[in-house]
């Protein structure tokens, strides 16, 4: 088979897998070797889903021993299949860096065989690549559930990143819908990966010259909408893998039907793409602002308001911590102001060290202020310009985008105080809705 | 630097250099030896007419040096780079803004930087951003074809001279190859080989004709980029944002690619 062919086939079968980025890995050039991985990512292009094209995505083979019920590539379906050899997989990495199409690879395989063999394939390929063209761009390895952990050792240091995808948010739907699987096959490498990780942390600072384990640390990726699991018991897991396994990223894959189970959603079913749009929403919360899962959900609310992004609806439950004055709240307290993000919490406060902010000031900073005007003071002061109606407050919190999708109708079934959702609501109408809910 | 305490009249006068970095601190030197802020600043290239009376500022290397040094001293290393990136960013009325920004800043230090809320600072710093953005951009987007001897050539179109700014980086990456980026808005191009690098301007740079095998690959990249695609999220529009029109020329992956209908 022509080398063109197998990469149709083999892109074709990875490209569910969003556990994609290319950040973490901050290197520079030896001197004899081709390639650097830089720290922030890059993306060398987008693809008509809008999605970042960094990595070349493939799989070794899609010649899958198992049988995965949510997978295209489960042993039962009837796909053509293909596998590549470790040196011709090496020849294509090297020809699309060279040409900058490329930060480097990501490799991941089904089944060959047995998972022992199917890493041993893997590694013959970053071997190659790393010892043999002296590549020192980005790799990010999938780690097979199952196979020794030796191999695993193996992979990690020739990779930047590792990855075990948990998959099914929970034990219950695995063992369901995944029967060559299990949690704990899949817990385990994460729990090993985790743990070389650290050690060999331990060891870079002892010994200079320790090869890197996996040093971009490791991610993984569920499926969301396959199975019953509600928002709030997904994010305290993830909360747990960034807590726990130490993670570096978590990704979130709306679930696209491929097959007809009863066990899984109608063929018909549409992505649930606001339910993922929401679940990075909040996981950047986790992470970045200094959210906890309990603050965003509970067990009482499981699921997220389809309306309200989960700042925003965080705000709407603890409205006595507004207005914040900007020229003097700490950063905590700014990074919670709706519409307020990382960048322009940085630049406030860089720039109140100079001189006393105004909204002015605010709005030649770039601070864009939409929506955190309703929740702010400058010098004791609201936004002369602002009233507030509550018209106006529901405008502030509901994003445009938001208010088309919902317009759209697109799958909210699942959240109740919509269940019955009027013809074509206006906006005074969601704002009921959300008062309501109060 | 000339006695930086001396307050400074607008004067009805357009000053021309010749579009250099050098050349602009030329331009600031003069404002300080003549006590007097000029109404513009243009480089020749783009002087069309003025009802003002016009003075053509010779580039100087010696005043050039001078202003150098004053600003790292008095406003800092950061200010100085800042200065030079928002030289290479284009951006309208920028000389003016870089002149103000440093009579600013020798005036009241190193605080200037951080007084965004200052009109000519905001714009300086945003401008640093914008050219650092486009940049980026073009780290991804650069295209290298391979000829027969093993160079590699790219031809881009930037809005901004972001040359200086991705050199290191592809540097880096290719420390062992021999490349040329030529930029064909502003004329000049990177080269490198084997450890040295040069920035030269060149008029009219077409690349040589490409070997069949590198057709292929360019295709087996289209066809990649191509598959990768999940159809059941097709986001036009999330795309054009992510990926302007004004970078699709360039991109292997887009040749062919018709007018997207949003
Ligand atoms: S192991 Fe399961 S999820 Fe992985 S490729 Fe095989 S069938 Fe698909």
């Amino acid at each position: 088979m022509e080398t063109s062919q197998k990469l149709q086939i083999l892109a074709d079968a990875a490209k569910y897998d969003v556990a994609c980025t290319s950040s973490g890995a901050d290197r520079s050039s030896d001197g004899f070797s081709m390639g650097n991985a830089m720290a922030s990512g890059i993306c060398h292009s987008f693809s008509g889903d809008g999605r970042c094209i960094s990595l070349l995505k493939v799989l070794m083979s899609n010649a899958c021993a198992y049988d995965c019920a949510y997978c295209l590539n489960r042993r039962s379906n009837d796909v053509p299949r293909a596998t590549f050899t470790p040196r011709e997989l090496a020849d294509l990495t090297m020809n699309f860096y060279r040409r900058n199409y490329i930060e480097g690879l990501f490799l991941s395989s089904g089944i060959i065989k047995n998972p022992d063999y199917t890493c041993e394939r893997m590694i013959e390929t970053l071997k190659i690549l790393r010892e043999e063209y002296r590549f020192g761009g980005y790799i990010h390895a999938k780690a097979i559930p199952g196979a020794d952990s030796l191999l695993l050792q193996r992979i990690g240091y020739l990779a930047d990143r590792m990855s075990v995808n948990i998959e099914l948010p929970s034990q219950k739907s695995l063992v369901t819908l995944a029967p060559d699987k299990s949690k704990s096959s899949i817990l385990k490498p994460m729990g090993f990966i985790r743990d070389s990780i650290s050690q060999n942390k331990n060891e870079l600072v002892r010994y200079k010259s320790t090869p890197k384990f996996a040093s971009a640390g490791q991610s993984t990726q569920m499926i969301i909408g396959a199975t019953p699991e509600t928002d709030y018991s997904i994010l305290k897991l993830s909360e747990a893998l960034y807590g726990k396994y130490s993670l570096k990223r978590v990704f979130y894959s709306a679930y696209i039907p491929v097959s007809e189970n009863p066990l899984l959603p109608a063929l018909t079913t549409e992505p649930p793409l606001l339910r993922e749009h929401r679940l990075y929403q909040a996981d950047w919360l986790l992470r970045f602002y200094g959210f906890s899962a309990d603050e965003i959900l509970s067990e009482q609310t499981p699921d997220f308001n389809p309306l309200l992004d989960p700042k925003c609806n965080w705000v709407v439950n603890n409205m006595h911590r507004f207005p914040v004055e900007i020229n003097s709240a700490p950063k905590e307290e700014l990074l919670r102001v709706p519409g307020i993000g990382v960048k322009s919490v940085f630049k406030i406060l860089q720039a109140r060290r100079s001189c006393k902010l105004s909204f002015e000031s605010l709005k030649k900073l770039g601070v864009v202020l939409k929506r955190a005007r309703f929740f702010i003071t400058c010098g004791g002061e609201f936004d002369p310009a602002v009233s507030f109606s509550p018209q106006e407050a529901a405008n502030a919190l509901i994003s445009n985008s938001d208010m088309k999708k919902f317009r759209q109708k697109e799958q909210y079934e699942q959240i109740d105080f919509l269940s019955q959702p009027p013809a074509l609501p206006q906006r005074e109408d969601y704002f009921k809705c959300l008062t309501g809910q109060l | 630097m000339p006695d930086r305490t001396a307050v400074a009249d607008a004067a009805d006068v357009v000053y021309i250099y010749d579009g250099s970095f050098e050349g602009l601190l030329s331009c600031v030197f003069e404002s300080y030896a003549r006590k007097e802020i000029p109404s513009d600043i243009v480089p020749e290239e783009q002087y069309e007419l003025s009802l003002y009376p016009t003075r053509f500022i010779e580039t100087n290397h010696l005043h050039f040096e001078r202003v150098k040094k004053g600003v790292a001293d008095k406003i800092g290393k950061d200010a100085l780079t800042a200065i030079w990136k928002g030289y290479l960013c284009s951006w309208e009325g920028k000389e003016i803004a870089i002149l103000h920004f440093i009579r600013m800043g020798m005036r009241d230090g190193r605080r200037v930087i951080y007084d965004l809320a200052n009109d000519y600072v905001g714009r300086l710093m945003k401008s640093n951003t914008t050219l650092w953005n486009e940049a980026h951009h073009y780290m991804g987007f650069v295209r290298f074809s391979v000829y027969e001897n093993n160079a590699m050539v790219s031809v881009i179109e930037p809005k901004h001279k972001i040359l200086p700014i991705i050199k290191d980086h592809f540097i880096d990456r290719y420390k062992n190859e021999s490349f040329l980026i030529y930029d064909k808005t502003h004329r000049y191009a990177l080269i490198y080989s084997k450890g040295r690098n040069i920035i030269i301007p060149a008029d009219d740079y077409s690349p040589p004709q490409m070997s069949g095998e590198e057709q292929k690959l360019h295709d087996m990249w289209k066809l990649f980029y191509e598959t990768i695609e999940i159809k059941e999220r097709r986001n036009e529009r999330c795309r054009m944002t992510m990926m302007p029109k004004r970078f699709w020329s360039q991109l292997h992956e887009m040749s062919g690619n018709k007018e997207a209908n949003i």
